[in-house]
This record gives C-alpha cells, structure tokens and sequence, in this order.
C-alpha cells in the first residue's frame, strides 16, 4: 500500500496538508514588500535567498472563515510554507505548522459532498483522522493564478 | 567542439566523485538555453578558448533609478527615462500643473506633458500634501510620453532584474523586482505598462489636440517683437523674424547716391530707409543729421538671398515676446495694426508694405551698378 507525507498546517481552526514532495521549505515570517494592485489574496514579496517570491495569504485564498480573533495573531508567529512546482514557486502564509504524517494513498477520500465554497476547487481529498480531519490541498490548483478580473484602468 | 557540452563527456583522467564526470559544460549550456540565453565558443589550439556566454536582458543588470511613492521604493529603467524636472515651492508648483479636460498637465518648454500621479496609479496614500518640491520623471512607452509624479527621487542603481512569479504576471505596471543593496525589495516599474493602467494613451491624444491647438496660436500670437522707437517718439514693432541684425552706423559710412542713402555692409550694398520718410514725410539727410547724431541704429533686413535693406530707427528699445492681438487695425500705410506691448500702444510696421514702397527693386539695381 502506497503511503504519501503530507505536511500539515493550520488555518484558523482548520487542519490542512499538502503534499510534502510540493514543499521546498518552511520559514518564519519574513519582511514583507506589498505590491499595489496585486489581487487581495497576494500580500507581497520575499527576498528568498536572493530569489522573489510572492506569498499567497492561504486564507483569502481558500476563503476560509476568519475569526476575528486570528487577526491579532502575532506576525511573527507565522509560517511560510514554501511550494514549488516546476520552477513556479510561491509561499504560503498559515497560522501553525503541525507535524509531518504518513498516510495511505487509498484512505484519502473525495472532498465531503456539501463542503461548499472556494475552497472545495483547491482540495485533493479529505483524510479522516483519529479526532479531526485532514484537508488535503492539490498544490497546482493552489499555485494555478486565478481567473481574475482584469484589472481596470481608471477613467 | 560542441562534444564538450554532451553530458558525459570528459577529458579527465582521473575521475573523483564530484569531478571529472563531464556534466559541467552540459550543465552551463542548459541553464542558459533555460532562459533562452546562448553559449558560444571558439578555440585556437594553443591559443586559447573564448566563451561568449549570452543572457537576455530580462535577467540582467540594468541601470536603474530609484524613486519612492506613497511610502514605497520603485525602480525604473533608466532606458525609459527621458529627463528629471523639479519645480520647487508649494506656489510655483500650483501654477506649473495646469489642467486640460481634467488631465493634468505640465508645460515641459513648448510641449504638454501629461501627468501621472504614481501613487494615483498604483493606489498608494499621497503623501505629498503640502510638499515643497514636485518631482517629475519624464518617462517614454512606446509612442507615448508622460510625467510621472513621484514623491522622491533617490538614486541611480545598477539593479538585478528578477522575474515576479506567476502569480503576479498579470499586473503589467511591473516589469520584475529586485534586490536592493539594504535586502529590501523594490518592484521595478515597466513605463508602458505604467501608461497604459494610467490610460495615457487618451490623455496623451487630448494633449496633442492642445499641443496642436496651441502650436498654432502660438505661431499666431506669441511672436518675439523688436521694439523701436521711430519717429515723434512712436512705438512700433517689428516682428523680429524679419530683422536679420541690428547695426549700428557711423554717419561718416554713409553715401548720398541721388535720393538713396547707401551703406556697404559686408560686402554688398545697403539702401537705408529712413522711418521719417515714410511716415512723418520728412526728408532727411542722413549724411548729416541736425542734432549732431554721429550714428544710426539699422535694422538690417534681408528681402532676399542677396540683398538686404536697412530700416533707419531713432531707438532699440526691446525685444519682447508678446501675443500679437490686434487691438485696432491700422490707420496709415507701412503699419499693419496696433497692439499693445508691454501696456503701451505700439504700431506693428507692415515690413513687407514698406519694401515694397521704397521700391528696392530700382534700388536694387543701383546698387548692381555700383557695384560693378
């Protein structure tokens, strides 16, 4: 039986994993360059030894619901995790790191019929676990650049 | 030659774990072919190897200069750069930005540059409320030109240009971002894309409409006027286009032929026309003026490639630039109209009507024969 490593992370109370072979690194929190105009879900860049990375705030991304309460999270006690795919990279901003875990392929189940919203087009599945589950992210569809709507000029 | 960039090839005789296995040449030709860069080589045995290493310009190092708007630090690429302006003091900047169907402008010398607020642009805060100086980067994009208004202009760098990822291909106002020397990143601004969210094209095609518009008033009133003083102490102008010098004579120069008062000036003939004659009637000598006058100020017009004349005026007064409106039109042959010039009312001569009426063509002649 195939096992896969994921590597877990929080995002409020959620409990989410991705693949680790998508995983190039974890870091702490870095200074942050904004880019104006960027879409809401970018909050900026990092000089990732010597390479430019945009960080992705995962939350906006995945539309998940923020408690009010996570917004005072202290920004230091952030994660980045770092994801790459082919040469496209990206950081991920998330709330805690959590360990590493093996699990079987087969275990993984389609995402749950009524999970509703956006965050059910980023998700490769759902693993059910001794008390919680595991949201498991498809790390392309994460990194795919959204459809946005094109940025209007100003008149 | 090209075997050495074949992986796996190898001139080496001994072969250690890391070197001697004939991957570097093959990995140095990859990562450049990775971004669509080139590596040449060529060898003379005994001579030596030559490896031209080509990297496009997008990975490169390029001049840069360093601008801040709305608290953040931008780099431009000093290709796109045509000039700096700076207007100082709150009031003169409120007076240079002018507005035109609600773009604004600024008069770059006889042009109209539209304006472009960077921070506008990129939605950052103003912060340059009140602020002493305006800093202007006249930026070229394509067939377009504009100001961009920055809040401060810090420095020229030669700057690493890195892509932005994926993610933010899509906001064409950034060319890449770079590194700079204090670790900090600074977006690097791409001036056509700059343009285009700042919709200069529309700007840019009104202020040509107005560039055209005021091209041709100013053909048709900003004209630089000689002021003279002629006769009975009147103002007249003449359109300093017309004037080719201004000289001033000795009355001993001039010589008396019939009723024309020559002078040779470098080398031909000039026919003075004294401003009495035409228009106060009165014929003077000038060979010998009453009021023990030693010189004469001539305005020195050319009517054509080889023969000139010289108007004979009481005074240089000025050189004015001043919008030639027509305030009265004119009540005596030789002037075109009145104007007033510096508040006073002044006779704009009808140059082209005064040649005419001193009949050069005869004088012309005359001065043929003389000088034959």
């Amino acid at each position: 039986m195939t096992q896969r490593q994921f590597c877990t992370f929080f995002l409020d109370k959620n409990y989410f994993g991705i693949d680790i072979k998508a995983v190039q690194e974890i870091i702490r929190h870095q200074p942050l360059t904004p880019v104006p105009l960027a879409p809401p879900d970018i909050c900026g860049l990092i000089d990732l030894r010597g390479q430019i990375i945009a960080v992705l705030d995962l939350q906006r991304r995945l539309e998940v619901q923020t408690d009010t309460s996570s917004l005072s999270i202290n920004e230091e006690m952030e994660y980045n995790i770092v994801v790459r795919i082919s040469e496209d990279m990206v950081s991920l901003r998330v709330d805690n790191i959590g360990d590493i875990i093996q699990l079987a392929d087969a275990d993984l189940e389609p995402p749950i019929a009524t999970l509703q919203g956006t965050i059910r087009n980023f998700l490769e599945g759902v693993y059910k676990l001794e008390h919680n589950f595991l949201l498991v992210l498809d790390p392309e569809k994460v990194l795919q650049t959204k459809a946005h709507a094109p940025i209007t000029s100003f008149d | 030659m090209n075997l050495i960039f074949m992986p796996g090839f190898s001139t080496a005789e001994k072969i250690t774990n890391l070197s001697g296995r004939g991957m570097g040449m093959d990995v140095v030709r990859r990562n450049l072919e990775a971004i669509n860069g080139t590596v040449d080589l060529q060898s003379q045995p005994g001579q030596g190897t030559t490896f031209r290493l080509k990297i496009p310009l997008t990975l490169a190092i390029i001049p840069a200069l360093l601008i801040s708007s709305g608290g953040e630090r931008f780099a431009i690429a000093q290709a796109s750069l045509q000039e700096l302006v700076r207007v100082e003091g709150t009031e003169k900047i409120k007076c240079s930005i002018e507005t035109l169907y609600n773009v604004p402008v600024y008069r770059l010398r006889v042009q109209i540059l539209p304006l472009v607020y960077l921070n506008q642009v990129l939605q950052l805060p103003d912060l340059t409320t009140n602020a002493e100086t305006l800093n202007i980067v006249v930026v070229a994009a394509d067939d377009r030109r504009f100001g961009l208004v920055v809040d401060r202009i810090e420095d020229n760098q030669e700057i690493v240009v890195k892509p932005l990822g994926k993610q933010l291909k899509a906001l064409t106002v950034f060319a890449g971002a770079t590194i700079l020397g204090d670790g900090k990143i600074a977006l690097i601004l791409d001036a056509s894309g700059l343009a285009q969210q700042a919709d200069v094209k529309a700007a840019l095609q009104q202020a040509k409409i107005a560039e055209a518009s005021t091209a041709e008033n100013l053909a048709e009133e900003q004209q630089l006027i000689l002021i003279v003083e002629g006769p009975d102490k009147t103002r007249m102008g003449i359109p300093l286009n017309y004037a080719a010098r201004l000289e001033k004579i000795t009355l001993t120069a001039i010589e008396q032929l019939g009723e024309e008062y020559l002078v040779q000036y470098r080398d031909r003939i000039l026919s003075l026309i004294d401003l009495h004659r035409i228009f106060a009637g009165r014929q003077r000598q000038l060979t010998q003026l009453n009021d023990g006058q030693e010189t004469l100020w001539v305005v020195v017009i050319n009517v054509d490639a080889d023969y000139s004349i010289g108007l004979v005026v009481d005074q240089i007064l000025d050189i004015v630039e001043h919008p030639l409106t027509i305030k009265r039109t004119a009540s005596r042959p030789g002037v075109k109209y009145y104007a007033t010039v510096q508040g006073l009312v002044t006779e704009i001569l009808d140059i082209d009507a005064i040649v005419q009426q001193s009949n050069f063509q005869q004088i012309h002649s005359y001065g043929q024969v003389i000088a034959s």
